[in-house]
């Protein structure tokens, strides 16, 4: 789940989680109570405090949601963005940001074209050029340089692929098959051009992100490139950037705010910390002394300060719903899982109630039944098969009628941590009395690059995993999950964890991505959502997580942007005086 | 003595070379495989053999282990490739000897990661060092002389409290109260000796009250209990009579015999915490390299644990070496022959 950003959809959908979020708590949009506004005044030394690390600043390599945000906010300009919100529940719009609006499309879906701004600087007051922006995006394409990064540039541009299925385009460094990409890729003046495979009608989405943002060519280290900083946006780095440390942030002198409609840039210095834990990190915002009264965090509040926050932080706390779903593969290697009707009888047997109960209750999660977040347009709302408990009884009743003999062995995934140690046995403890003879792996280390390797699929009978989708389109969901064709390899399943592979499926998911009618196209992405929980048993759906975050009594205008991240969105923010 | 030394250090060195080639073994050469660690995600298996070869994965380990230990005297380049190098030397990172390899995780060189670390780690050890010391020893010479009474009792009670407390807990304690809930000092957050001595100290109190609080503790007791070994011998009685000074028994003759055991205790436990103070510093966010390696673990950062546990040995193996030398000096009844 960490590797995904969020973006939600229109809001009518989004009720369900946000509703319940701001019911829970009366200082659920508590930083609404004060106008960003009426207060926000230049100045002062915003604190970011973290306890998970970056692992990227590199535009190309970012794909967490905390960096693409910050980033994008603080230095990394993109062609379009999502405007900042004024209340922890508002769903922010697509806006041109380097671009001059949010793009025109042509060729029905698959020419995309964007206009620079005049007034765009990089740091050293050099322009910005949609040369940059073709370089920066043609790094995405030195796979075994740029690494971690979404790959979206390779999917849809109109650029042929290698036997090994690889692009024929091997990015800047070896610059083998550049005019492929000179061809899909094409500038004139201040206009970019994008040439894509297939049509990709929210492809002006696609480029929020980071990967699509400019590099200047002559800063590209390559891998060494990593934490260099090279800002076109309001603030740059103030000497270097310390891995897993952090670094500060002053102001770019060569920023325009005429160019900028989203970023207000008050704070005059901003600081990153990265090295703290969750607990005393919250403990400290909490306690609300000296430096931290001015600072904010990305990461959400550990369950163990939970009982504090609506206490110990009234006025200064957002609670919200996550852009994560939790859910369970099953893996169609295994010899129990090849069998759908011992998947219908894990997923009928799985217990929600027991996964929220030790999770730290209904404040911290919710039980859901469909993939896609209830944040998206897409959101099915698939009914659970049996309430929030499963039905065990009944779920025995199915593996004898199968023929299985009881107890059935299996062999669950998960990443381990105290939290999930209590939720897995609270599992365990549903799906023995349904009849199975449940061992528990967890581990915690690389969870994810672990479930894909080749071993995995003879290991586990079933993985869990979590997933947020990169923008509010359901495509960012249904097809990089569970679409085998883009997954499964002999190198590992990809996200695919469970080896789904049906080609009904497929074709779906390609007569889906050709629907022109955004409503229209969504709703079917929530159809296959649905046939993937309740026919095909590929995935089993546990719960979505909320968020709380706590911030300094003399932030302003610190409000969750749901719909970009799931973040505070630091374009607005403001150090009282 | 020369040889005595000599021998000692061609030993350290031996036992280094087997640590540091069994950490080796146990990681690389174990049934995981190191590369799918440095490719997260959205990982192809050409992004994954294109890691393995730039970290040279893709070679025997007795070609890794030689590169890794050729490394540490004439450095090394990453990634090791004629090819890059050739057509984009500005992408190879160069790591000067000794060059303790290369963190994929972080994209940084581990000498670094361990210059930026290893001043904390030596701050917060010193520190606690000078402090336990003084409480410890002079604490269990007072106990030791008050035998029986209630400075000793205090003492010895206190002692117990502290060493049965864990150091998370003490770190936890001190570092929400004093630090975070009444703000009488500021949150510890490292800062150079160099940049400013004062604030470097108000910084590190608390991690040094933390350890010293353990480490006083067995130091107290260590020290009662040689002290009233030591002050029954019979020289002691002999020097009574002699009519000495009650001092100069104590400083001279007591203490300086039963100081022997507990120098042995003290280098190696300072040894250890050169290595990195794992709980204080994660407690306090003090980035040294208990920190880094506890991260380094998180992680599964393999490159970085080898180095790890190349440092931490070669601490405690000097420190071990060290003592034993320093016997000859302050034990008299020692005598180190080559």
């Amino acid at each position: 789940m960490k590797r995904r950003t969020f973006v939600a959809g229109v809001a009518g959908t989004a009720g369900l989680a946000l509703s319940a979020a701001a019911c829970s708590s009366s200082t659920a949009t508590s930083g609404s109570s004060t106008p960003a506004a009426a207060a926000a005044v230049k100045g002062g030394t915003l604190n970011i405090l973290m306890s998970t690390q970056t692992e990227h600043w590199d535009p190309q390599r970012v794909y967490v949601g905390v960096n693409i945000e910050a980033g994008n906010r603080l230095f990394t300009r993109t062609l379009t963005t999502w405007t900042a919100t004024t209340s922890d529940t508002e769903v922010p719009k697509l806006v041109g940001d380097m671009a001059t609006d949010t793009g025109t499309v042509t060729d029905s879906g698959k020419t995309w074209k964007f206009t620079l701004k005049d007034g765009l600087k990089w740091q050293d007051g050099k322009p910005v050029t949609a040369d940059d922006v073709k370089y920066g995006i043609s790094r995405t394409f030195a796979t075994d340089v740029i690494t971690g990064g979404p790959n979206y540039a390779i999917a849809f541009f109109d650029i042929p692929s290698d036997a090994d299925g690889t692009s024929s385009y091997k990015g800047p460094y070896a610059k083998t098959g550049q005019d492929l990409y000179d061809k899909a890729v094409t500038v004139s003046g201040n206009t970019i051009t994008f040439k894509l495979k297939q049509p990709v009608n929210d492809f002006n989405n696609t480029v929020t992100m980071t990967a699509f943002a400019a590099f200047k060519a002559t800063k590209d280290l390559g891998d060494k490139s990593n934490f260099d900083i090279w800002s076109n946006g309001p603030y740059q780095l103030d000497g270097t950037w310390t891995a897993q440390k952090g670094g500060s942030f002053v102001r770019n002198t060569n920023w325009d705010q005429a160019t900028d409609t989203v970023r207000k840039a008050y704070p005059d210095k901003i600081t990153w910390d990265e090295s703290l834990t969750a607990e005393t990190m919250y403990e400290r915002l909490i306690a609300d002394q000296g430096d931290d009264q001015t600072a904010i965090t990305f990461d959400p509040a550990p369950v163990t300060a939970l009982p504090n926050v609506e206490s110990g932080a009234a006025g200064r706390n957002s609670i919200v719903a996550s852009p994560y779903t939790r859910y369970l593969t099953p893996n169609f290697k295994s010899k129990v899982m090849s069998n759908a009707k011992a998947r219908e009888a894990f997923a009928l047997a799985t217990d929600r109630s027991a996964y929220v109960t030790a999770s730290g209750g209904p404040s911290v999660a919710l039980p859901t039944n469909s993939l896609i977040n209830p944040a998206l347009p897409a959101f099915p709302n698939t009914p659970l098969p049996a309430g929030d408990k499963g039905d065990q009884a009944k779920a025995k009743q199915m593996l004898q009628d199968a023929g299985f003999t009881l107890p059935v062995k299996i062999t669950v995934a998960y990443r381990k941590s105290e939290t999930a140690d209590k939720i897995f046995s609270g599992l365990k403890t549903a799906w023995d009395a349904a009849g199975f003879d449940t061992q528990l792996d967890g581990f915690s280390a690389k969870y994810y690059a672990t479930i894909q390797s080749p071993a995995s699929a003879t290991k586990y009978d079933a993985m869990w995993a979590g997933w947020g989708a990169d923008y509010p389109s359901a495509s960012t969901d249904i097809p990089p999950l569970l679409d085998s064709r883009i997954n499964i390899t002999a190198g590992g399943s990809g996200q695919d964890y469970g080896y789904f592979d049906n080609a009904d499926f497929n074709k779906a998911i390609d007569a889906t991505n050709l629907i022109a009618d955004q409503t229209a196209r969504e709703k079917a992405w929530g159809d296959l959502d649905t046939q993937a929980v309740t026919k095909y048993f590929a995935v089993i759906p546990l719960i979505v997580d909320k968020f709380v975050f706590v911030h300094g009594s003399k932030v302003v205008g610190a409000f969750v942007n749901g719909a970009y991240t799931g973040y505070y969105d630091p374009a607005t923010v403001s150090i009282k005086s | 003595m020369f040889y005595y030394i000599v021998r000692r250090v061609l030993s350290v060195v031996v036992m280094l070379f087997l640590i540091t080639g069994t950490t080796f073994l146990l990681f690389f050469a174990g049934p995981t495989d190191p590369a799918r660690y440095t490719c997260a995600r959205n990982c192809t298996p050409a992004i994954l053999e294109g890691n393995r070869k730039a970290l040279g994965y893709d070679q025997p380990v007795y070609v890794q282990y030689g590169k890794f230990i050729s490394g540490l005297f004439v450095g090394r380049d990453f990634p090791d490739n004629a090819e890059l190098r050739a057509s984009h030397p500005e992408q190879i990172v160069h790591c000067p000897a000794p060059c303790m390899g290369y963190s994929p995780t972080n994209n940084q060189t581990i000498n670094t990661m361990v210059a930026t670390a290893w001043p904390v780690s030596l701050s917060i050890a010193i520190g606690a060092f000078v402090i336990w010391m003084v409480v410890g020893v002079g604490g269990g010479v007072l106990a030791a002389l008050n035998r029986g009474r209630w400075p000793d009792r205090v003492i010895v009670g206190s002692a117990l409290i502290g060493f049965s407390v864990p150091t998370f807990f003490i770190g936890l304690i001190l570092l929400t109260f004093p630090a975070i809930k009444w703000g009488w000092v500021p949150i510890p957050h490292y800062s150079p000796f160099t940049k400013n001595p004062l604030t470097w100290a108000i910084n590190l109190i608390l991690p040094w009250l933390t350890l010293a609080c353990i480490f006083a503790a067995s130091y107290i007791r260590l020290t009662r209990a040689y002290m009233i070994e030591t002050m029954s011998e019979d020289y002691i009685r002999t020097a009574m009579a002699k009519g000495q000074t009650r001092w100069r028994i104590i400083l001279r003759h007591g203490l300086r015999a039963a100081l022997t055991p507990i120098v042995t205790a003290a280098g190696l436990d300072l040894g250890g915490l050169l290595g990195g103070a794992i709980i204080t510093e994660s407690v306090f966010s003090m980035q040294g390299l208990g920190w880094t390696a506890v991260n380094s673990v998180k992680n599964m950062d393999l490159p970085v644990i080898v180095a790890m546990v190349l440092i931490v040995s070669t601490f405690i193996v000097v420190a071990n070496m060290l003592v034993d030398i320093a016997y000859g000096f302050i034990d008299p009844r020692v005598k180190l022959v080559g």
